[in-house]
């Protein structure tokens, strides 16, 4: 059965499928994470003490990924932009790069978690580090999520650009689309969890 | 789409990327600046949401996009509000000095 509107607007939305599917999926996405942060609000603001978040985290590795993200996130709009331009050598070099963003921000967070379980800090530790872990490791679940896909992008799925170049176009969109709001989370969770 | 329009295209992702990097030195700075609490946190959130702008007008396309989108979007900013107001609202008493409780507390009528 072929899937209908992945190319061209549904006439009553006036978007793509594809396009609808994933505001709605990033709609449902907002709500998720902020549930987690207003968590994170009423538990801080009601508690006695807090500890000094920046002494207990490592500011620099944050800062690293944070300029990480951000510059995966714009090497993916960089790759739209090759595909809608038809240059698809330029598009897999981008999307490569977005790939080696995603797996070293990962390897930076597997630094910073084993590096706090050696110190013997986990999640049961305190309320602030109990967030931490819940917030940051939800966050490195869409990172893995994205990764994937964007692998699949670049690698074996790079094959519908041949046969159907403007639904090939759709699914780099969107799977930007997913990536810029990755990294959107990460820009709060970074001077919320770590700076204030 | 011609070679000028994607030139032109790359440049302003190039220079957007700029402006967050720069936003980012500026976040990390004014951590070192020992403001008080409430400017501190007020500020920090000011520059995370102008970086947050930036990547949602100018990587995710929301500069021009479709009404449908900016309707979802509204939608779920509104219902974020909301959950904050619902969560912080429970324990307002002890947060904010309100005295919502004293209604339901035993007394002289």
């Amino acid at each position: 059965m072929e899937i209908p509107y992945t190319s061209e607007p549904r006439p009553d939305t006036g978007l793509t499928n594809p396009k609808i599917g994933i505001w709605l999926f990033l709609a449902s996405e907002v709500m998720l994470f902020g549930s987690l942060f207003s968590a994170y609000a009423l538990l801080r603001m009601g508690a006695e003490t807090w500890p000094d978040q920046s002494a207990v985290l490592s500011v620099p590795l944050a800062t690293l990924n944070t300029v990480i993200l951000i510059v995966s996130s714009a090497t993916i709009v960089l790759a739209l932009a090759a595909v809608r331009a038809g240059r698809i050598d330029a598009y897999r070099r981008f999307m490569g790069l977005t790939i080696l963003g995603g797996a070293a921000f990962l390897v930076v967070k597997a630094f910073e978690y084993s590096d706090k379980f050696a110190q013997g800090l986990v999640p049961a530790t305190d309320n602030f580090l109990a967030l931490y872990f819940t917030l940051t490791g939800l966050h490195a679940l869409h990172v893995v999520g994205g990764l994937v896909v964007n692998l699949y992008l670049w690698g074996p799925g790079v094959r519908m650009w041949r046969t159907d170049p403007a639904r090939f176009t759709g699914r780099i969109e969107v799977a930007g689309l997913y990536w810029h709001f990755v990294d959107v989370v990460w820009i709060f969770l970074f001077p919320v969890l770590y700076l204030l | 789409m011609s070679d000028a329009t994607y030139q032109a295209e790359t440049r302003a992702y190039l220079t957007t990327l700029g402006a967050l990097l720069a936003l980012t030195v500026v976040t990390v700075a004014l951590s070192y600046l020992d403001l008080p609490t409430a400017p501190t946190v007020a500020l920090a959130l000011a520059v995370a949401s102008l970086k947050a702008a930036l990547v949602a007008a100018v990587f995710m396309h929301l500069k021009g996009e479709h009404a449908l989108v900016y309707g979802t979007l509204v939608l779920t900013a509104v219902l974020v509000v909301v959950l904050f107001v619902l969560l912080l609202g429970a324990d307002a008493d002890r947060l904010f000095g309100t005295g919502f409780g004293d209604a339901f507390s035993e007394g002289p009528r």
